[in-house]
């Protein structure tokens, strides 16, 4: 079992009328990309800034690196690299005045300093840009700034906190592959977006949140067995009879059919060879299809299963 | 750390244009804007000649003493211009304001005629005054001194002599009284005094940026100090001193200005520049309660200190200087409260009376000013967890 | 509507600048009315002066009352208050009158009186008046008159008794003050329509507010003219509100004829300001730039055309540099107003080739601020 980074135990933080975190418990290990998963005001950002000692929660216990997080736990701190949501840069300062104030902040060494700057250029794409003021950069390049500033210090554990909002598909590659760098350099890493093809391309585990509570707990494929449905087939042929419809729904696994005269769609609830024994059922009742084909659910409809299709904020 | 910080704050500072112009272009231009509106304005304070006619008739060519007044008048030292003119060109004059009042005679009775009722008029009006019974007393005097004669036998008279002597002894000899009046009355100073008050209080709007960069609760950048391992007061501290150095050297340029417009702080500069610092430190904190305390945004905030601070201005005399006097005589509490006030008072009490009781109080209530301004701002300043963000 | 909201919500958030602008100018006429500033003071028949008698012996009172009758005595109250009362010219001098006084005047004339003064015009007329007392009483003194006797032939002689014919409207104070109180409102006029009409137009004219602007189903010329008609109401707003204000501080005097004068000129000079408005939302692009751009134009035409410091004491070549200012043609007007005696038509052309220079300058203003408002339109 690899060593625990953060811990969290039973966190509850209120705001006045609401808890926005309601019994939070969960682990983050060794050199693990975790994903905080939730829609929007499910209080990602209120459990990282909680982490950080930025908030006051109202009960509940953190520790990382085996030891209680305090705001002024400057050991643990300087462990600790954070991206967060809103770029937070300064305006008057260059791109690599910027990295070097907030490097400066955690190193103090200069020559030390340089290199982990250089670095940190280097992974974010920022070479041209050194001087640059934050006002003429892109909307990506001002994500990658704000990336850079918050690793440039080599930190053993790193929360980015929706770090590729509104980011071009360039950009965001770019950023996960550096994410995924940062990994395999021996970091921690704790991921906060609502993209799900993100968490599924980079994290080992993946924490859904909703409401403040923990809704599930595992990598993408566990995740997607709790899905009701298991396996959706399609299969695309005219003049299927009602009697043969009827007939698929009483088979084996299968949670429903629908045929729309053009479209015969059929939901399992465990996959199995569901495929096979559709073809021959055709097969033995003359139909001809012209398209047949299976999809597994996507991490998106599991989402959106457990946490509801209603329009969130 | 503290240099890292300090060196980085400098660097924001400098380049924020709205705070350079604040902090340092604004109270340059003011400096020369005063310079050129007030640069008269003691001169014609003094005292000038006061232009006046006289309206020529025969009464007039006959009243020798009153002609033999007139021109004594006018003299050198006199108080008037005098131009003899007849009545129609005298009205217009004073229609024109060309001069301040014209006289008639009529028998042995001189008449003034003004068109308002100003210094230049009672001066007229009263010389005039003086003139009349002057020779009345003149006459009064001279006659007992001739009916004494007369009494005491004596006939052989020289009434112009009588006459002369009387006068001499009622008009002759110097009469000077003792001058006590300060060196140091130049109230355009006081306007000067104000600016560089402006220009301290103006620090506030360094803090504020910088504080709000420091805060987790105002800004995004502030969250990112916060989770960073440098202790806070580090980092303020850091910054602080920045705005500091910013300010005086904003401050160095404002004087040398003033110097080189003529200003005259004889030989107190040190005090000077101890007030100054003093009043740098009220507006740097002022920045920091403003920053800290009021929730809204850094816009606002610049305006807020912007327009407090003019408001502190004008009740220090700014734009007028008789308003701190009225303040400080009708309402003392108010100049004992604001910053400028302080250091206007403190720089006043320096160049008028030395230094004293008056500039230490005013140094000391700096410091107090200062010392409340940071206890207003140290719960929140401290804090460092936070109900939300 | 939504303009007109829009435009509400920016005086809002500004409401404070607004106060303190007005609550500036408030505050500056009530001194300026009530204690004949350094302006007024020029105007003032009896000077503020402090005397301190230590004699206090009859001819010493005599004396005082002397002063009491010819100045405006003010109380002693410990040398350092009157040491500033002095410095703020609140009085022209300190007359101390010794010890030993009465003693003295039989020797010398001076009587040994110390005098701390400013050494402006009002101490002329003081000195002037103290020492004809000191001489005439001298000369009684020579006589031989002492005690009751001399203090009774001296304030005799001393007494004013010539025939002074005065040549003037009656009501020209309470005019010049309402010149004053004009003069001084162009400051806050100026910074009250400036700021807040560069604040809104700047933000209107932000990059993406003007795209969304334009692209949305509202005619821009339509757009244009609600924007300028919300702007031209505010400015009017002000004026109008100055103007009660006017009435209010200076009283009945401006209920008339020349208070119709005052208010039509401080009229032109709101449209004109309100047109260098339109010009420098085309230039400023940011909040930053707006504040500091109106205060150094407000404070700048302020000090140098006279609405703090009478024209009268500026420098010639300041007040030859104020021509290029509008403010300058209105400070100017409004003290013409006031000094007018009889409303003719030759009376008044000084006043309407003021008002006239002001039109000329809202014009360039005006058009000048379309040609770069459609240049920078073209530039999008």
């Amino acid at each position: 079992m690899p060593d625990k980074i953060i811990e969290v135990k039973e966190l509850v933080k209120e705001y006045k009328t609401l808890r926005a975190v309601d019994g939070l418990s969960f682990d983050v290990f060794d050199q693990e990309i975790v994903g905080l998963l939730g829609p929007n005001g499910s209080g990602k950002s209120t459990t990282i800034n909680c982490i950080l000692s930025l908030l006051k929660y109202s009960s509940g216990e953190i520790r990382i690196f085996g030891k209680e997080m305090k705001p002024d736990a400057y050991d643990i701190k300087s462990k600790i690299g954070v991206i967060f949501q809103d770029v937070a840069v300064f305006d008057e300062l260059s791109v690599y005045d910027n990295i070097n104030y907030f490097c400066g902040l955690y190193i103090r060494d200069k020559k030390q300093r340089q290199e982990c700057i250089e670095d940190a250029i280097k992974l974010c794409g920022l070479d041209d840009y050194r001087k640059f003021r934050p006002k003429q950069l892109s909307g990506g390049l001002l994500r990658r700034l704000n990336i850079a500033c918050g690793i440039a210090h080599k930190p053993k554990l790193i929360f980015l906190d929706e770090p590729t909002v509104a980011v071009d598909p360039q950009s965001r590659n770019s950023i996960l592959e550096g994410i995924k760098k940062l990994r395999e350099d021996g970091a921690t890493i704790v991921y906060t977006t609502h993209y799900m093809e993100e968490v599924e391309q980079i994290c080992d585990r993946i924490i859904i949140i909703d409401k403040g509570k923990i809704l599930a707990v595992g990598t993408s494929d566990e995740l997607k067995l709790l899905a009701k449905t298991e396996e959706k087939i399609t299969i695309e042929a005219a003049g299927i009879p009602q009697t043969l419809v009827d007939k698929i729904n009483g088979m084996k696994y299968v949670s429903g059919a629908e045929y729309d005269g053009q479209r015969l769609v059929i939901s399992y609830s465990s996959a199995g060879d569901n495929l096979t024994r559709i073809i021959d059922e055709m097969k033995d009742n003359g139909i001809r299809c012209s398209r047949i084909y299976s999809e597994r659910p996507t991490l998106n409809e599991v989402f959106l299963e457990l946490t509801g299709k209603e329009l969130k904020d | 750390m503290l240099l890292h910080n300090f060196m980085y704050s400098l660097l924001v500072l400098l380049r924020s244009r709205g705070l350079v112009f604040w902090t340092i272009a604004f109270p340059l231009i003011m400096a020369v804007l005063f310079n050129l509106a007030m640069s008269n304005i003691e001169s014609s304070e003094k005292f000038q000649k006061i232009d006046i006619a006289v309206v020529q008739s025969e009464d007039y060519d006959n009243n020798m003493i009153f002609k033999n007044a007139l021109e004594a008048l006018s003299g050198e030292d006199g108080l008037f211009h005098i131009k003899e003119t007849d009545l129609k060109t005298a009205e217009s004059m004073l229609n024109e304001k060309s001069i301040t009042g014209y006289l008639t005679l009529s028998g042995d009775d001189v008449a003034v005629t003004v068109k308002n009722s100003g210094i230049n008029e009672t001066i007229l009006c009263r010389v005039m005054n003086e003139i009349k019974s002057d020779s009345e007393i003149v006459v009064s005097g001279g006659t007992d001194v001739i009916n004494q004669k007369i009494a005491s036998g004596e006939f052989n008279i020289n009434y112009e002599d009588i006459f002369r002597e009387e006068t001499e002894k009622l008009t002759g000899g110097e009469l000077k009284f003792k001058d006590t009046s300060p060196a140091h009355m130049s109230y355009v100073m006081i306007e000067y005094y104000s600016l560089i008050a402006m220009a301290c209080l103006y620090s506030g709007l360094l803090t504020i940026v910088l504080i709000d960069n420091k805060m987790p609760d105002i800004s995004a950048v502030g969250k990112r100090c916060s989770v960073s391992p440098t202790g806070k007061f580090a980092s303020i501290t850091g910054s602080l001193l920045a705005a500091f150095v910013v300010q005086l050297f904003g401050l160095a340029l404002l004087f040398a200005l003033l110097l080189l417009l003529g200003a005259d702080f004889g030989s107190q500069l040190l005090y000077i520049i101890l007030l100054s610092v003093a009043g740098t430190f009220a507006g740097l904190t002022a920045g920091i309660a403003v920053s800290v305390l009021i929730k809204t945004n850094e816009n606002a905030k610049t305006t807020i200190m912007i327009s407090i601070t003019m408001a502190c201005c004008f009740l220090s005399g700014m734009m007028g200087i008789s308003m701190k006097n009225i303040v400080d005589v009708n309402a003392p509490f108010i100049n004992r409260i604001n910053p400028v006030a302080m250091i206007t008072d403190g720089l006043y009490a320096l160049y008028f009376i030395g230094t004293g009781s008056r500039y230490y109080i005013d140094l000391a209530s700096l410091v107090a000013f200062s010392l409340i301004m940071l206890i207003l701002s140290w719960s929140r300043l401290r804090r460092q967890k936070y109900d939300s963000i | 509507m939504t303009v007109f909201n829009a435009f509400m919500c920016v005086i809002r958030r500004n409401l404070v600048t607004i106060i303190i602008f007005t609550a500036i100018t408030v505050g500056f006429s009530l001194i300026n009315f009530a204690s004949g500033d350094s302006a007024a003071a020029f105007t003032a028949e009896k000077p503020g002066v402090i005397c301190i008698d230590l004699d206090n012996t009859e001819l010493s009172k005599s004396l005082v009352s002397y002063l009491d009758e010819t100045t405006s005595l003010h109380d002693s109250s410990g040398s350092d208050r009157d040491d500033d009362a002095l410095f703020y010219r609140e009085v022209c001098c300190i007359i101390t009158i010794p010890k030993g006084y009465s003693e003295n005047i039989s020797s010398s004339s001076d009587g040994g009186i110390e005098i701390r003064t400013t050494g402006d015009s009002r101490y002329t007329l003081v000195e002037m008046s103290l020492a004809r007392y000191m001489r005439v009483q001298y000369y009684y003194t020579g006589q031989g008159l002492r005690g009751e006797a001399l203090a009774k032939a001296v304030g005799e002689s001393v007494a004013d008794n010539v025939e002074v014919i005065m040549k003037a409207p009656k009501d020209s104070t309470a005019l010049s003050k309402a010149a004053t109180y004009f003069s001084f409102a162009s400051y806050s006029i100026t910074a009250c329509i400036l700021f807040i009409i560069c604040l809104v137009l700047t933000s209107f004219n932000d990059r993406n507010i003007f795209r969304r602007t334009a692209v949305s189903s509202m005619n821009y010329n339509k757009f244009s003219l609600m924007l300028m008609f919300c702007c031209g109401m505010y400015a009017l707003a002000v004026w109008f509100a100055f103007t009660v204000l006017g009435v209010v501080l200076c009283g009945s005097a401006l209920l008339s004829v020349k208070g119709l004068l005052f208010a039509a000129g401080s009229l032109v000079f709101t449209i004109c300001i309100l047109c260098l408005s339109f010009l420098l939302s085309g230039v400023l692009h940011s909040r930053n730039a707006v504040t500091g751009i109106v205060n150094v134009i407000a404070l700048g035409s302020a000090f140098l055309c006279g609405a703090f410091i009478p024209t009268s004491m500026l420098p010639d070549a300041v007040l030859a540099f104020a021509h290029v200012l509008p403010a300058y043609w209105f400070i100017k007007g409004e003290n013409e107003i006031a000094a007018i005696e009889s409303l003719s038509l030759q009376n008044l052309t000084g006043v309407l080739v003021c008002f006239g220079v002001m039109l000329c300058f809202a014009l360039v203003f005006a058009v000048s601020g379309l040609a770069i408002a459609s240049h920078n339109r073209r530039r999008e």
